[in-house]
């Protein structure tokens, strides 16, 4: 939030003191009317969550008999209606609701098709999403927006410190910490020459000088839009986290309306390789909260709005004897929004039997492409998804999705 | 709608050209590139030192710290009580303190860092002991780190900086920061702990393509078990080692061997040719440019492993390399390195803690807290995670607001000693771009902050003494903002 006299200090560059347009009350979601686009936000959780004990196979015998001290005990497992096997672990509670209004899907033994089991791999291969040997350094998300041609100056934002590797390339695209940080502070009598002659001081030479014009042309369309006036709504309670802080301002840019079409934003620490159990249910708890949060903030806005959560890996389903796991394979995506055909668990489920394991791991048995291809094409509107996953042919789709 | 169009074209040509790597701006010189790489920014003070005895003598002397008098940067940090102490002493006097005592060691460790980095003369030293820091990553507001890092950083990270990579090593893998935050010390022969193993072959030695296989991740963590922490220190627990026979990269340990498994496993994983390719490159990466040449790699490489891993004479063949001196412009500056230049060129005063607060806090808005990046691989080091709207705006601010603030502010900069005797637009402009930047301007970017500085009136006539003053300021935060300030 803007305290006072920084707000002050906004307006006043901004020379808006007097006046605020309010361009809010056109919640845009397609640019160019031949196709409604959902906004799709990513979540990258970082450090390899432990799938097995977020969306538990409590139904699966081996799991009680392989997880040992390190399981989610039965009685605590959240019940998921129509489901035998899978139940939620009790901190995803706050997720019970978008599940019963069928806007939440699990997909579970998912993953990248990648043998590597080391994060900083695993992350880089998962977010380029190239798998076909070619050195594409650019990731999925930016190629997507390539594809999708240029269109506004807040068609791509990572939320952060950095914008992610799925998010880089050629397709120009925002970092954004917090909105507050996304002006030129000064108390110059001068500012708006200051900031001119800041701004002609980037050419045009350099990647530098790019991103110095993307960040002048996208504060100014900033300070017209003024997201931060659209408070949550509906109740939604937000953790004052750093993930919870960006879910809310990810939702105030949709409703004010600027042309948002992919966010990323991280949410870390899921690397528990000890006292996993005591670490795993705040973090779960933060997550399931925000994003309860930022469904209920949409309100009706959910309906052009996709929201999924990955991975780099998940983990070994025989804990080590720190209580925790080491690094795995398959994992479970999260996958929220109006036009998900949701309320179930989507699993071809490998079983956790000594055969049914990949080197001791739960198998891989959808390609996290199959859900991605799928949304991009029935709620992005995506043609060319051989040019956003090069090398990827799989034409299989669950059904997860509903044409937008 | 002319403007709209604009844009649009504006956008289409950034669709078409993927960014450039370097700049396109007129180079400094030598002293001012071998200065920008191998500290955390130039003063007035290096510049002289090198241009006084040369760049070959200028790095032998930072090669050397120990024969550089720091008593100056000592002095404030033995007011850092902590810094000295032993983990048990740590733990003993801390830990289980108040909440604001346990938060004293980290604190005092992370402005130690900050310090040594804005003033010590040893600056060479610093930037390889931010580079190890991040290659041993401990992230520091982790569980025990918070308490042990203070020894790691003292008895590890900076005691081998500049020593041998073999020792460097050995002492990490025996640190207890490392040991707990790597989950060592819990690494156990019934149900072995593979973090450690993984990561000491991924990150610290080898390289995720060096040639080791999820088998040799399995054996290694089999050979450290037994490895732990007692009264806060390394231990070894027989009870607790697989003493098996262990297959490790094609090397058979026999069985019935206690912690010499570990041992032999460093010894092996130091003097691989892996690991040499890896740190040459990596050293290259900090140093010379984003994606280093892989005939540079091969010959530093060999530099590193003919010299038994020598960090010294690796950094000198770098330093004194062709490619070195031909690689001006091609490393984009990290937020720490950005910060601590702008202090140091300007001469910022730090007025008490305060001072040192406003520059952890822009670390930590910039995403560069020190010794805090939470994951085990440490910060990045290129261009691509860097750059971003976000890092750019807070770098401006971050200027705007140093060059804002009144002389008597907790961080100041004198803005009449940074002026000297300029007064009209065009003499200002050139002695701030000297004394900020070190670097020529083009012709175009020099007319525009003369026009700028000048509002209208004569470019050589004498500004009246309060627009000198706020033209100044102005003028200096531009310079800093300026693309000219953004590659070390």
């Amino acid at each position: 939030m803007l305290n006072c006299e920084s707000r002050r200090r906004f307006l006043k560059l901004a020379g808006l003191a007097a006046s605020l347009p309010l361009l809010s009350s056109r919640l845009v979601f397609a640019q160019d009317g031949a196709t409604a686009r959902d906004v799709l936000v990513v979540v990258f959780q970082r450090g390899g969550l432990d799938g097995l004990n977020a969306v538990v196979p409590a139904g699966d015998a081996a799991y009680y008999d392989r997880r040992g001290r390190v399981a989610i005990a039965e009685a605590d497992v959240l019940a998921l209606s129509g489901q035998t096997r899978f139940g939620l672990h009790p901190a995803l509670a706050p997720l019970l609701p978008a599940y019963a209004a069928g806007e939440l899907a699990l997909v579970h033994a998912s993953g990248a098709p990648t043998q590597s089991r080391s994060h900083f791999s695993s992350q880089n291969l998962m977010e380029r999403a190239v798998f076909d040997g070619s050195g594409d350094a650019s990731g999925w998300l930016n190629r997507h927006l390539v594809a999708r041609g240029p269109a506004a100056d807040f068609q791509g934002i990572g939320f952060g410190t950095a914008v992610p590797r799925s998010l880089s390339g050629a397709a120009p695209v925002l970092g954004i910490n917090a909105f507050d940080d996304f002006a030129l502070h000064t108390d110059t009598a001068r500012a708006d020459e200051l900031s001119e002659t800041l701004r002609l001081l980037h050419p045009g030479n350099s990647g530098l000088d790019a991103v110095a014009q993307t960040a002048f042309s996208a504060m100014s369309e900033l300070r017209g839009a003024d997201p931060e006036q659209f408070l949550p709504a509906n109740g939604a309670d937000y953790p004052s986290t750093p993930f919870g802080r960006r879910l809310l301002q990810i939702a105030q840019l949709i409703k004010a309306g600027v042309g948002l079409e992919v966010a990323t934003v991280d949410i870390g620490g899921w690397d528990h390789h000890a006292d996993e159990l005591s670490q795993l249910q705040p973090l779960l708890a933060e997550f399931a909260q925000a994003v309860a949060a930022f469904r209920a903030d949409l309100g009706a806005a959910i309906n052009g709005v996709t929201l999924v959560s990955m991975s780099e890996f998940g983990r070994r389903v025989v804990p080590n004897a720190s209580g925790g796991t080491d690094h795995g394979t398959a994992n479970c995506l999260f996958v929220l929004g109006g036009g998900v055909v949701g309320g179930t668990v989507y699993a071809d489920w490998p079983g956790l039997g000594e055969a049914d394991l990949a080197e001791g791991d739960l198998a891989i048995t959808t390609d996290y492409r199959v859900v991605l291809g799928e949304l991009l094409r029935k709620r992005r509107g995506e043609t060319a998804l051989q040019q956003v996953f090069p090398g990827y042919g799989d034409p299989r789709e669950l059904g997860l999705f509903r044409m937008s | 709608m002319q403007a709209q169009l604009a844009r649009r074209s504006l956008l289409t040509a950034l669709f078409a050209a993927a960014p450039a790597q370097s700049s396109t701006l007129p180079l400094p010189d030598a002293a001012i590139h071998l200065l920008g790489r191998t500290s955390f920014g130039l003063t007035e003070d290096s510049l002289a030192r090198v241009r006084a005895i040369g760049a070959d003598a200028y790095i032998d002397e930072q090669l050397a710290p120990e024969l550089l008098d720091d008593g100056p940067v000592e002095a404030v940090l033995a007011g850092l009580e902590t810094l000295p102490l032993s983990n048990a002493q740590i733990m003993r006097g801390y830990a289980a303190g108040s909440a604001e005592a346990r938060r004293i060691p980290l604190m005092q460790l992370r402005s130690a860092t900050v310090l040594r980095q804005l003033y010590s003369r040893r600056q060479l030293l610093e930037v390889m002991v931010e580079f190890w820091s991040n290659h041993f990553n401990i992230t520091h507001t982790e569980g025990r780190g918070r308490y042990y890092k203070t020894s790691d950083d003292r008895d590890v990270i900076r005691r081998h900086a500049l020593g041998r990579f073999g020792d460097l090593l050995r002492a990490s893998a025996h640190s207890p920061a490392m040991l707990a935050y790597l989950d060592n010390a819990s690494n156990v022969v019934d149900g072995p702990n593979e973090n450690y193993a993984r990561e000491l072959m991924e990150l610290h030695t080898l390289g995720v393509d060096g040639g080791y296989t999820e088998a040799d991740v399995k054996e290694v963590a089999r050979c450290f078990t037994g490895w732990g922490i007692r009264n806060h220190e390394y231990y070894f627990f027989p009870s607790r080692h697989d003493f098996g026979a262990k297959q490790v990269l094609g090397l058979s340990l026999p069985a019935n061997r206690g912690e010499e498994d570990g041992l032999a496993v460093l010894d092996l994983l130091a003097t691989h040719a892996s690991t040499a390719r890896f740190i040459a490159r990596k050293l290259l990466v900090r140093f010379v440019e984003d994606a280093p040449a892989a005939a540079l790699v091969d010959s530093i490489a060999t530099v590193f492993r003919s010299s038994g891993g020598d960090i010294r004479a690796t950094l000198a063949a770098i330093l004194k390399s062709a490619e070195f001196r031909a690689s001006v412009d091609r490393k984009f500056k990290r937020p720490a390195e950005y910060i601590a230049a702008s202090l140091r060129a300007s001469g910022a005063r730090m007025n008490g803690e305060v001072g040192l607060r406003i520059v952890n806090a822009a670390l930590t808005v910039q995403g560069q807290e020190p010794l805090s990046w939470p994951a085990p691989n440490g910060y990045p080091d290129v261009q691509g995670y860097w750059l971003n709207t976000a890092a750019l705006l807070a770098r401006w601010n971050f200027v705007l607001a140093l060059l804002q603030r009144g002389p008597n502010a907790p961080l100041a900069v004198d803005v009449v000693a940074l002026r000297g005797t300029a007064t009209t637009p065009a003499a200002l402009v050139d002695r701030l771009a000297q004394r900020l930047l070190h670097r020529p301007l083009t012709e175009q970017a020099r007319s525009l902050l003369i026009g700028y500085a000048a509002a209208g009136g004569d470019a050589d006539a004498a500004l009246p003494p309060r627009q000198l003053d706020a033209t100044s300021r102005e003028l200096g935060a531009l310079l800093l903002a300026s693309p000219y300030a953004q590659y070390r």
